[in-house]
C-alpha cells in the first residue's frame, strides 16, 4: 500500500507564532510524524486535550501547521490548498462528533445535503443524486424536505456521512463521531463507515476517545499524549502488547471500563 | 431502604415511567441502565422530587420508611443532600464558578447543620482528602475552572457525601470523563459506598460503567423496568431481550483483537421511539427480533432465584434446562 497521507516533524499552536514566548513549550501539537496508507482504517486515541481533534483538522486542511510538512498523495498539502483548494477538500472530507450542530437548524436536509456539490463542483445536484446518497447510507428519499430538528441523532449522523461522501473523497475523517449517540446507534453508524468504507474503497481515519470502537474498527492505531504521538501501529499489537506505560494505562483502564461478557 | 412500589410518572398525556417494584437496600450499589428516553433520569430525580414542575407523580417511593411522593418542597429539601446526596453528569455546571469549591463543600455542611461553625473548615478538608484531592487545603482556595474535569467531579462527590448520605445517587458522573479518570471515580465510589455503607444508586447508558460498579442492575426501557438482578446474571444469562440486545450492541473490551477487527456489530432494529411513540404491551415491540403474538399485550413480571426478575412473554432460554413444558412461556417459580 502506498502512503496517501503522510506528515513529518509537525508541529502546530493556535497561538500565532510572533505570540510565542518560548519556541520550545506548549505547542498543541509536537513533533508529529504519521503515515496514512490508502484503503487503511486509521484510529486516532487520546484523553481530552491530547490533540486529536487537531491532528485530524490539520490533516484534511482546516488548520495550517506552524511548522513541519502534510503530503497527500504525493504534494505537499499547501500546494494542494494554494493550487488546487477545492480539488483537496472535495478529496478529504470530515464528519464530526454533534451531527444536530454540523448542520445548519434553518436549512431543510437536501440544502445542506447539496453544499459540498455547489461549493466544490460548482454545479447543482439533481434530485435522483440526492436520493441515491440517502440511500447509500441507509436513508429513503423522505427526509430531503425535513429540517435537522425533526430527525433523530443517528439520521443526522446518517445524512452528514452521507454530505461528505457525496463528492467522493478518498479520505472521510470522523472526529468523535459516535460519542452523542445512544450504544444501539453507535453500533449502527460504526457498521455503516466499516460498509461504506468497504463499498467506495475509501480510507477512514476515526478519532475516538473510546478504545473498543478502535479496537473493533481500525486496523491501524495512533495514540497521542499531550500533542506526541506515544505509540503508533497495527491496532492488534499495540493493544495485545502497549510498549509504553501510559498506552498500558489507556487500555487497561478501557478494558476495566468495558462491558466484559460471560 | 429504598422501596419503589407503583411509581408512575406522566407529563401530560405521555407516560413517561411506569415501574412496578424497585428497592435498594443499604449499602447496595445499583445500577439503573438504559438509553436516552428510557426515563432513567427521571426515575431517579423523582426520589429526591427534583421532576420539571408538570410532572404528575403517582405510587409511593420509601425512604428508610419515610413517603417521598408529593412530600411538601420544604421537607424534600432536608433529605436533599443530608440523607440522599446527588451528584451530575457536568460537574462544572453543578458548581458555583464564583465561589472557592472549599466553600462550596462548607455549604453543605453549614446548611444542614452537620459540625458546629467552627469546625467547618477542618471538615472540609477532610472531605477532600477522602475524595483523593492533593493538596487539599490550598485546592479549597481554588474556584471551580481551575481544577480538571475529574478535580470537579470529585469535589462534588466530597459535597454529596459531607453530610454522610445513605444514599447516593450517581447520574452519568463519569460520562464526560477521559477513561483513565472515569476508572479512578469508580473506584472512588465503589470505595466511599463500602466504607460508609451508603447505597448507590447509579445511572448511565454505559453498561461497561454499570458492571464495574454495581452488584445490582436494573434495565429500563421506555420507562418499563424489563430486567433487574444481580449484575452476574444480567450480563452473563439475561432474560429479557431487550437486555441481551444491550448487551450484544456494546462493542466491549475485545478480546480476541484480530478475529473481531472490522467485523460488523450485532445492532438492533431501528432506534428508540421518542416520547409517546411507544406500542402498548411490551416496549421493546417493533425492534424486538424474538417478537410473538402475544407481546402486544402487557408481559407479566417474571421471579426467578436471586431477586432475578424480567418481563418478556418469550424470554432468552436459560442455560440450566428446564422440564418439557416449563420453557418458554412458561413462569418459573423462585
Amino acid at each position: 500500500m502506498t502512503d496517501l497521507l503522510a506528515s513529518d516533524r509537525l508541529f502546530f499552536d493556535y497561538q500565532t507564532r510572533s505570540r510565542r514566548r518560548d519556541a520550545n513549550s506548549d505547542w498543541t501539537l509536537r513533533d508529529i510524524a504519521v503515515t496514512i496508507p490508502a484503503g487503511s482504517t486509521v484510529g486516532v486515541v487520546g484523553e481530552s486535550g491530547s490533540g486529536k481533534s487537531t491532528l485530524v483538522r490539520l490533516l484534511c486542511g482546516l488548520l495550517t501547521p506552524s511548522k513541519g510538512e502534510i503530503t497527500f498523495d504525493g504534494r505537499s498539502v499547501k500546494d494542494w490548498l494554494s493550487e488546487d483548494r477545492l480539488e483537496f477538500h472535495r478529496r478529504n472530507q470530515i464528519v464530526f462528533q454533534s451531527p444536530a450542530s454540523s448542520l445548519d437548524p434553518r436549512l431543510r436536509i437536501k440544502t445542506s445535503l447539496s453544499e459540498p456539490t455547489r461549493a466544490l463542483e460548482r454545479r447543482k445536484p439533481d434530485p435522483a443524486e440526492l436520493s441515491s446518497w440517502l440511500k447509500d447510507v441507509g436513508l429513503s428519499g423522505d427526509v430531503l424536505s425535513r429540517y435537522p430538528h425533526q430527525l433523530s441523532g443517528g439520521q443526522l449522523q446518517r445524512i452528514a456521512v452521507a454530505r461528505a461522501l457525496s463528492v467522493r473523497p478518498d479520505v472521510l475523517y470522523a472526529d468523535e463521531p459516535t460519542s452523542a449517540l445512544d450504544v444501539s446507534v453507535q453500533a449502527q453508524v460504526l457498521n455503516l463507515l466499516m460498509g461504506l468504507k468497504q463499498r467506495h474503497g475509501l480510507t477512514l481515519v476515526l478519532v475516538s476517545h473510546d478504545l473498543a470502537v478502535v479496537a473493533r474498527v481500525c486496523e491501524q492505531v495512533v495514540v497521542l499524549k499531550d500533542g506526541q504521538v506515544v505509540e503508533a501501529g497495527q491496532t492488534v499489537e499495540v493493544m495485545t502488547d502497549p510498549k509504553t506505560a501510559y498506552t498500558r494505562t489507556l487500555v487497561e483502564a478501557s478494558r476495566a471500563t468495558s462491558l466484559a461478557r460471560f | 431502604m429504598l422501596e419503589i412500589e407503583d411509581l408512575n410518572i406522566s407529563i401530560g398525556a405521555h407516560q413517561i415511567v411506569s415501574l412496578e417494584h424497585l428497592s435498594i437496600p443499604a449499602g447496595r450499589r445499583l445500577g439503573l441502565v438504559g438509553e436516552s428516553g428510557s426515563g432513567k433520569t427521571m426515575t431517579a430525580m423523582s426520589i429526591i422530587g427534583l421532576l420539571p414542575r408538570e410532572a404528575v407523580v403517582t405510587g409511593s417511593i420509601k425512604f428508610s420508611g419515610v413517603e417521598m411522593v408529593n412530600r411538601p418542597e420544604r421537607e424534600l429539601s432536608n433529605f436533599r443532600g443530608s440523607e440522599i446526596g446527588t451528584i451530575f453528569q457536568d460537574p462544572l455546571r453543578a458548581l458555583n464558578p464564583t465561589m472557592r469549591v472549599g466553600k462550596q463543600v462548607g455549604e453543605a455542611l453549614r446548611l444542614h447543620n452537620t459540625v458546629p461553625n467552627k469546625g467547618v473548615k477542618q471538615r472540609t478538608v477532610e472531605l477532600l482528602d477522602q475524595v483523593q484531592l492533593p493538596d487539599s487545603a490550598a485546592l479549597a482556595r481554588r474556584y471551580p475552572h481551575q481544577l480538571s474535569g475529574g478535580q470537579q467531579q470529585r469535589v462534588l462527590i466530597a459535597m454529596a457525601i459531607a453530610c454522610n448520605p445513605k444514599l447516593l445517587i450517581a447520574d452519568e458522573p463519569t460520562t464526560a470523563l477521559d477513561v483513565t479518570v472515569q476508572k479512578e471515580i469508580l473506584e472512588l465510589l465503589a470505595r466511599l459506598s463500602a466504607e460508609r455503607g451508603m447505597a448507590v444508586l447509579f445511572v448511565s447508558h454505559d453498561l461497561g460503567v454499570i458492571q464495574s460498579i454495581s452488584d445490582h442492575v436494573a434495565v429500563l426501557y421506555g420507562g418499563s423496568l424489563v430486567e433487574t438482578g444481580p449484575t452476574d446474571q444480567i450480563v452473563g444469562s439475561p432474560r429479557h431481550r431487550y437486555t441481551e440486545a444491550l448487551i450484544n450492541v456494546n462493542p466491549g473490551h475485545p478480546e480476541d483483537i484480530a478475529a473481531s477487527l472490522g467485523k460488523p456489530l450485532i445492532t438492533i432494529k431501528g432506534s428508540v421511539p421518542p416520547l409517546g411513540a411507544f406500542l402498548s404491551g411490551c416496549r421493546f415491540r417493533g425492534r424486538c427480533p424474538h417478537e410473538v403474538d402475544t407481546c402486544a399485550t402487557e408481559p407479566p413480571i417474571t421471579e426467578m432465584p436471586d431477586a432475578h426478575s424480567f418481563k418478556c412473554w418469550n424470554p432468552v432460554p436459560t442455560t440450566i434446562s428446564l422440564a418439557p413444558g416449563e420453557a418458554g412461556l412458561a413462569k418459573e417459580s423462585p
